[in-house]
């Protein structure tokens, strides 16, 4: 059992004056006086709270279940157990609900009775599971990280699944994340916390496809701009957690291999895990190569396979269980990816994501926790037309345009955590150095017209910095408030001739490089009913600095719109104002949530007509979302639960008075999980709405009529060392497409899959 | 040992703090105008010795010719002089000029008197320079031939007013991707020796890539500038091959209508 560290007073001294920063940041002064008081009062809490501590352990082996999360029902409390399963939290006196999730086992529930000045203990034990219900399993705060539901194929199809959460397809591989409404720059997205930055101009491989699902732990979607810790941007955050070695798997093997019917996809996966208790060692490889894939009806999309490799490899080492280094390497490397609805395939895709963290949590200093990252990444792109008939393409016909881009990204992370009774500080110290390079090659058909070149990002270097507080605590019985504060600084430039003289060729006499500083802030006040029900309001300022292409890109080609976008050095930060309202019930066997918001988003960048064909990234006036979004679960019988969802979202242009585009329509999901012992069976329903607001003048977007798509899915154990998995999606073989997949890519018809797992040690 | 070592560490960035760069000290030399360009002919007269310089060598299209004159016998570069220069072309049976440009004032420019010609055709011209009212009291007549390749840098087209003009592409010589200076001349041919500037007409220009099929924005039409120039702003925005159209009008009536190619690297 973990010991539990002897409480110790922490000295927090902070200077009164917050007139520092008077003058320039007029809008900073009210909210470092807020955060002044908040630590005064952390300083002066009294000490009256107790510890609550325990270990987690499986059900079945008694082992412990390493890495849990804990959350304190109704409060917006919560801690991590540690590699051996132990977890502690101090908490002022009163009776809590816990809530401990992890990966491969259902919820758990406990309840506990703190009292002041002591210590309470509890032993938690959770039922492995193979089909895993969506949990919550919320640390801090409203953000909203959810272990993988389902074990699914592909990550893409965990985000799919998410109330608020839409995918923007354009092939059969690598989705983009939408977050109501919001995607590109003006959501964030990043592996454990790591800036990565797509090569590609076109977008066609965002980060969510560096992670494959099996070293996916986590999907931590924060959505709008109150979470301000992994970034300022007005739409929320992605980050996507991966495995780490576990120190407590001596050794541990993991083998699938499956197939798909809808793409004749073939995919292997391996896992392994290696620990002498202080040196663990982790890898994965997977293997996945998919032909063309079916929509429904049997309607063959052409030129949609692709080959995608993935590889994973990671060390921790520990001294005690207060001071641990991770290392880890993500591999991923795809070949020959079709884009049937775009102009140019993907010839390869190449990246490479190292990352180096400390994490120091020393006896005897109580709350008190340091985890230091650097990192880097490499991302390539190539993509070209060479397989596709130019000859009759309406967009630059008659001519083959090879593309590359690449982004370098090095950073640091420094996350500083103190902990005093019910408050909780965090400080970020956040930095990274980015460097982007694009171009491309227009080579005629006709031999005797020599080609032609341009650089659509002539080596971007942007450097930026910040600093960020996360602050949240109990400020009177039953009320809690949360408190985000964030300024953000960039340097940038466009540092190679040929690019900055391109663009200066649109915006000539202006001085390419740009520095930028920008404030955000949140707030979010909690009020619980009872034990089980709460209701919160939360409010944000955030300001999203403009992406490295919206402010250097040339020669983007936008498909949504038919033209070409040129950066703008001169553009301005957006600024949002957002709002929210929640209300959640956290009570058995019916627990929901519901939840409004508004953002409101002045300084909206988007492309003004320049000349014909080309467009350059301004600030429009405003526009906004709003919407509303509610999920619940009713766990009907002990062994038979229905879960349901529903989103709507709303967005409008002020400038040109018409709906903003790709606005996912009213969507919802239910779902009906059955077990028996070790067989699962889930039934989903999902169904969309038509989608008719569209945005005529800025876009070519067209409606989008609704579907309803049935997936049924079974699990079952065939021995103890191997596991079944097979299930069929889009039962019922609809033709359809999604309102965000570019060109009204159809998603796929009628799949069969089935999977074979085998395991190391067997299970049971 | 600390103490040493910070103070060494001191010196030495004190000394890198406050040394002069090597451009800060010394007299620059006096700069050689004619280090840049081309030396294409030289002459003589009894006292002055003439040498011929262009920023190139010489093609079909608008030239830019520079004179130097020195005294033969101190070796003094003149700054004073009258200068007439006229291209001609023997052609056996028949002569004819060319549009030129002679030294607006009597002085010399950074020691250079410059001139222009547009060589309509390709092949071997005389140079004809009438000197007078030199510096040292000189003066007579220099005739220097000169060998001009061919280039796709001059348009000869018949107006609507069935005159004969040329235009010739003074800018840009070197194009590069991005906002580039766009100038032409325009003359009209009256006789076989009289090409005089053309001052009173209006340029659209429109820059495209054929292979693309699209252009490029932030163009500047060429308006005239003096002495039948017309000076403009064109932005290619990315090298490849590239074609610039031209419509002169004169009074709101199209005159003509021609292009020039360019290979931006």
């Amino acid at each position: 059992m973990k010991r539990i560290p002897i409480f110790e007073k922490i000295a927090i001294r902070v200077s009164g004056k917050n007139g520092a920063f008077c003058g320039r940041f007029t809008r900073i002064g009210p909210w470092i006086f807020l955060m002044v008081m908040i630590i005064q009062s952390m300083v002066s809490a009294q000490e009256t709270e107790g510890v609550l501590a325990g270990q987690v352990r499986d059900k079945e082996t008694g082992a412990p279940v390493p890495f849990a999360n804990i959350k304190v029902l109704g409060t917006p409390l919560g801690t991590a157990g540690d590699s051996s399963g132990n977890f502690w939290m101090r908490l002022p006196p009163g009776r809590y609900r816990l809530a401990i999730s992890s990966l491969g086992y259902a919820p758990g529930y406990v309840n506990a009775q703190v009292h002041a000045m002591r210590n309470t203990l509890v032993e938690i034990f959770l039922t492995p599971v193979a089909i895993q219900y969506a949990e919550e399993v919320v640390v801090y705060g409203d953000s909203e990280a959810r272990r993988p539901a389902v074990r699914l194929n592909r990550t893409e199809a965990l985000m799919e699944r998410m109330e608020g959460m839409a995918l923007i397809k354009r092939a059969d591989f690598a989705w983009e994340p939408s977050i109501r409404g919001m995607s590109a720059a003006q959501i964030g997205v990043v592996i454990d916390g790591m800036k990565i930055f797509s090569a590609c101009v076109d977008r066609m491989d965002p980060v969510t496809a560096y992670v494959e699902v099996e070293n996916l732990k986590e999907l931590d979607i924060r959505k709008g701009g109150f979470d301000l810790t992994l970034g300022a941007s007005a739409g929320g955050t992605v980050n996507l957690v991966t495995y780490k070695p576990e120190f407590d798997r001596p050794l541990l093997l993991r083998m699938e291999a499956g197939v798909e019917s809808a793409s004749a996809l073939r995919v292997a996966r391996g896992e392994a895990n290696w620990s002498d208790g202080t040196l663990a060692v982790r890898a994965t490889l997977s293997v996945k190569q998919a032909g063309d894939f079916y929509a429904g009806g049997g309607r063959r999309i052409r030129n949609s396979g692709y080959r995608k490799y993935n590889f994973h490899v990671g060390f921790s080492r520990r001294w005690g269980t207060d001071r641990q280094l991770e290392f880890s390497l993500i591999g991923d490397e795809a070949r020959d990816i079709g884009y049937p609805v775009l102009l140019m395939d993907a010839r390869k895709t190449s990246s490479r994501i190292l990352r180096l963290e400390y994490f120091w949590r020393p006896h005897g200093r109580d709350g008190f926790t340091l985890r230091s990252k650097i990192y880097y990444n490499h991302i390539r792109h190539w993509m070209d037309d060479f397989q596709r008939d130019v000859h009759r393409r309406t967009v630059m016909p008659g001519m083959y345009m090879p593309m590359f881009g690449e982004t370098h990204t090095v950073g640091w992370v420094e996350e500083v955590r103190l902990q005093k009774g019910t408050h909780v500080l965090k400080l970020f110290l956040d930095g990274y150095r980015m460097r982007a390079f694009a171009d491309m090659q227009m080579i005629s058909l006709d031999a005797e017209s020599p080609p032609a070149y341009l650089m659509n990002l002539g080596d971007v270097v942007n450097v930026q910095g910040a600093l960020a507080l996360d602050h949240t605590g109990m400020i009177a019985s039953r009320w809690w408030i949360r408190n985000n504060v964030r300024v953000d600084f960039s340097s940038r430039d466009v540092t190679r001739e040929f690019g900055r003289r391109a663009l200066t060729g649109f915006w000539e006499g202006s001085d390419t490089y740009r520095r930028y500083w920008t404030f955000s802030a949140s707030t979010s006040l909690e009020y619980q009913f009872s034990d089980h029900r709460s209701l919160r309001f939360s409010v944000a300022s955030t300001q999203r600095m403009p992406s490295h292409m919206e402010n250097y890109g040339f020669f983007l080609y936008n498909i949504l719109d038919g033209y070409f976008y040129t950066g703008n050095p001169s553009v301005l930060p957006e600024w949002s104002r957002q709002a929210e309202l929640v209300f959640e019930q956290f009570s058995r066997p019916l627990r929901f949530r519901m939840v409004g918001f508004v953002n409101d988003v002045r300084n909206y960048i988007s492309g003004m007509v320049q000349s014909k064909e080309f467009k350059v990234y301004t600030n429009l006036s405003s526009v906004y979302w709003l919407g509303a979004e509610m999920r619940g679960e009713w766990e009907v019988r002990e062994h038979l639960a229905t879960r349901w969802s529903i989103a709507y979202t709303r967005g409008h242009n002020r400038e040109f008075k018409e709906p903003l585009p790709l606005i996912p329509p009213l969507e919802a999901m239910v779902s009906v999980d059955c077990r028996w012992d070790k067989f699962r069976l889930a039934l989903e329903g999902r169904f969309a709405a038509p989608q008719n607001r569209i945005a005529t003048r800025t876009t070519l977007e067209d409606k989008t009529p609704g579907f309803v798509l049935l997936n049924l899915r079974l699990q079952f154990p065939l021995a103890p060392w191997l596991k079944i998995r097979l299930g069929m999606e889009n039962v019922l073989d609809r033709y359809y497409h999604e309102h965000l997949s570019i060109n009204n890519l159809p998603g796929r018809g009628r799949n069969m899959y089935l999977m074979f797992r085998i395991l190391f040690p067997p299970e049971g | 040992m600390k103490a040493s070592l910070l103070l060494f560490i001191t010196l030495v960035i004190g000394i890198w703090l406050f040394s002069c760069n090597r451009n800060s000290t010394g007299v620059d030399p006096e700069p050689d105008p004619t280090k840049d360009l081309h030396r294409i002919a030289t002459g003589e007269l009894e006292k002055t010795l003439v040498t011929v310089y262009s920023d190139a060598s010489l093609q079909t299209g608008y030239c830019r010719i520079y004179v130097l004159l020195k005294d033969r016998n101190t070796g003094k570069v003149l700054q004073k002089a009258r200068i007439q220069m006229t291209p001609i072309m023997d052609m056996g049976d028949m002569k004819h000029s060319a549009p030129c440009e002679n030294p607006q004032t009597g002085y010399a420019e950074n020691g250079l008197f410059p001139c222009g010609a547009v060589f309509i055709m390709s092949g071997t011209w005389q140079l004809e320079f009438l000197l007078q009212e030199l510096e040292n009291g000189d003066a007579g007549k220099v005739v220097v031939p000169v060998q001009v390749a061919p280039a796709n840098r001059l348009k000869q087209e018949t107006g609507s007013d069935s005159a004969h003009y040329f235009l010739a592409l003074v800018e840009p010589r070197s194009p590069k991707v991005g906002i580039n200076t766009f100038e032409i001349t325009i003359h009209q041919q009256e006789s076989m020796m009289a090409f005089p500037a053309v001052t009173d007409v209006e340029v659209t220009m429109e820059p495209t890539m054929p292979s693309m099929g699209h252009g490029s924005p932030n163009n500047e039409h060429p308006i005239h500038k003096g002495k039948g120039h017309y000076r403009g702003k064109v932005n290619f925005t990315m090298s490849g091959a590239w074609q610039i159209a031209l419509r002169v009008s004169r009074n709101g009536q199209l005159l003509l209508q021609t292009m020039f190619d360019l290979q931006v690297p």
